[in-house]
């Protein structure tokens, strides 16, 4: 990429990084913050950009770096994130997450750790690969099992006290 | 003890592609066996179809999504950084014209001046950091600004000392101690030498601030991925001084053109590869 022009840019890639900050945080306002500083990034990254073969790939990593620790936050402020999810009715992304689940899957990633909570993410969000998840956590495909082992394994610790009253007898629990 | 049924979560079937593989088929950046695959794939899968118009439908699809905000800001910021890269070439070229117009002089002779050059410089040192004119090497000039660099990570925050580890998804918050009420600046310099404001966050210039101790600045920077050296610089100005008046002549060094009177504090930060 010899040079870039940011608005061909932002117009290019910004609803990828809007529609996947919207699922991540489930909330509009705070995706298109998002869209924008994900794109300040790049500007001041811009080299290293320039030298990315792919720009998907890259900006998928910054984006979720970003909302997780938006996520984080958002736990240490101990808001109600339930509050956050975004309504099915008015989702134009039939590849979003189950937006119950994934409210419920986000009070997990506040509190998990940061490398085990991107594998969750790549892997049981978005639907990626061993492998692909390996890709872009720079990690071998054997690491990213391991993480989501972990994952799994302090997020069944942790799911009692945080399934919703309204969702406790649902059919996506097993008790 | 509950489990979250992580086969629903994602609301996709296992063999379908990923949000990733479907962003990059859109944009073009698969090779093309996977590019096939992916579009015999879509071709028979209602849900892949719909998800792939979603994405020919652009920025159209989500009303809420303001693109030319961020157009306007990005271009912004992109130009100032051109003007900054723009000011640092002008250095260096003036800097070659200079050499060349001096080939005609003995090399020894250069290499001499070069030497009494560097002896000098680490003589006078001290008198240059007290005046702001460079800095970073580690050394906190008493009586002079402070610049305290607080690292986040996973809910525990510590204060970072010279030198320190960091990784990517950190995020930094910044605490300084001001001797005056001064025009203040917190910049990054990346190891290509690239400059990017952190406070006040993609800002073009300085701002206000009052003398104390411990003063936190708002906001926070968060790491990304690119690994290496860094340096973050605090840089204090009786005036208010533009972002493209900084240049970062060496290594850990800051400078700001025509800044009488400028001073600076700096700390050292190695980035992980991730």
């Amino acid at each position: 990429m010899p040079d870039v022009d940011i608005s061909e840019l932002v117009r290019r890639y910004g609803p990828m990084v809007f529609r996947r900050a919207r699922y991540l945080l489930g909330n509009d306002a705070e995706a298109q913050d998002a869209v924008q500083e994900v794109f300040v990034r790049l500007v001041n990254k811009i080299d290293s950009f320039r030298a990315e073969s792919q720009p998907s790939t890259w900006l998928y990593r910054i984006t979720t770096n970003y909302c997780l620790n938006l996520i984080r936050d958002r736990g240490r402020r101990r808001e109600l994130l339930e509050q956050h999810a975004t309504s099915t009715e008015d989702d134009p992304d039939p590849g979003a997450p189950d937006p119950e689940l994934m409210a419920l899957m986000r009070r997990l990633l506040a509190a998990a750790d940061p490398l085990q909570a991107q594998a969750a993410i790549y892997v049981h969000v978005d639907g990626m690969s061993h492998a692909e998840a390996a890709a872009l956590l720079n990690v071998s495909r054997r690491t990213v099992g391991n993480l989501l082992e972990r994952f799994e394994k302090w997020a069944r610790r942790n799911l009692e006290g945080l399934v919703p009253n309204n969702a406790a007898g649902g059919s996506n629990y097993t008790k | 003890m509950s489990n979250l049924d992580y086969s629903k979560l994602s609301g996709k079937n296992p063999d379908c592609p990923s949000e990733l593989l479907l962003d990059r088929f859109h944009g073009g950046e698969l090779p093309s066996a996977e590019s096939a695959a992916v579009e015999r794939h879509s071709a028979q899968c209602p849900a892949c179809t719909a998800r792939l118009a979603l994405r020919q439908r652009g920025a159209a699809a989500f009303p809420a999504l303001r693109l030319d905000e961020v157009a306007d800001k990005c271009v912004r910021l992109d130009a100032q950084r051109r003007v900054c890269r723009t000011y640092r070439s002008s250095v260096w070229q003036r800097f070659a014209e200079r050499l060349s117009a001096t080939r005609r002089v003995h090399l020894s002779w250069i290499a001499a001046a070069a030497t009494a050059a560097a002896a000098i410089f680490v003589a006078l040192l001290p008198q240059l950091r007290h005046d702001g004119g460079i800095d970073g090497t580690g050394i906190h000039m008493k009586g002079g600004p402070r610049l305290h660099v607080v690292r986040e990570r996973s809910g525990a925050v510590a204060e970072l000392a010279d030198g320190e580890l960091v990784r990517a998804g950190d995020r930094l918050q910044f605490r300084v101690d001001l001797p005056a009420d001064a025009e203040v600046m917190v910049v990054g310099v990346e190891s290509s030498g690239a400059i990017y404001p952190c406070y006040p966050l993609g800002a073009s210039g300085s701002t206000a601030a009052r003398a104390g101790a411990g003063i936190a600045l708002a906001g926070a920077v968060e790491l990304d991925d690119s690994a290496g050296d860094e340096y973050l610089h605090l840089v204090v100005c009786p005036r208010h001084f533009a972002l493209h008046n900084l240049s970062a002549p060496a290594r850990g060094a800051m400078a700001v053109a025509g800044g009488d009177g400028c001073r600076s504090d700096s700390i050292h930060i190695v980035k992980e590869v991730p």
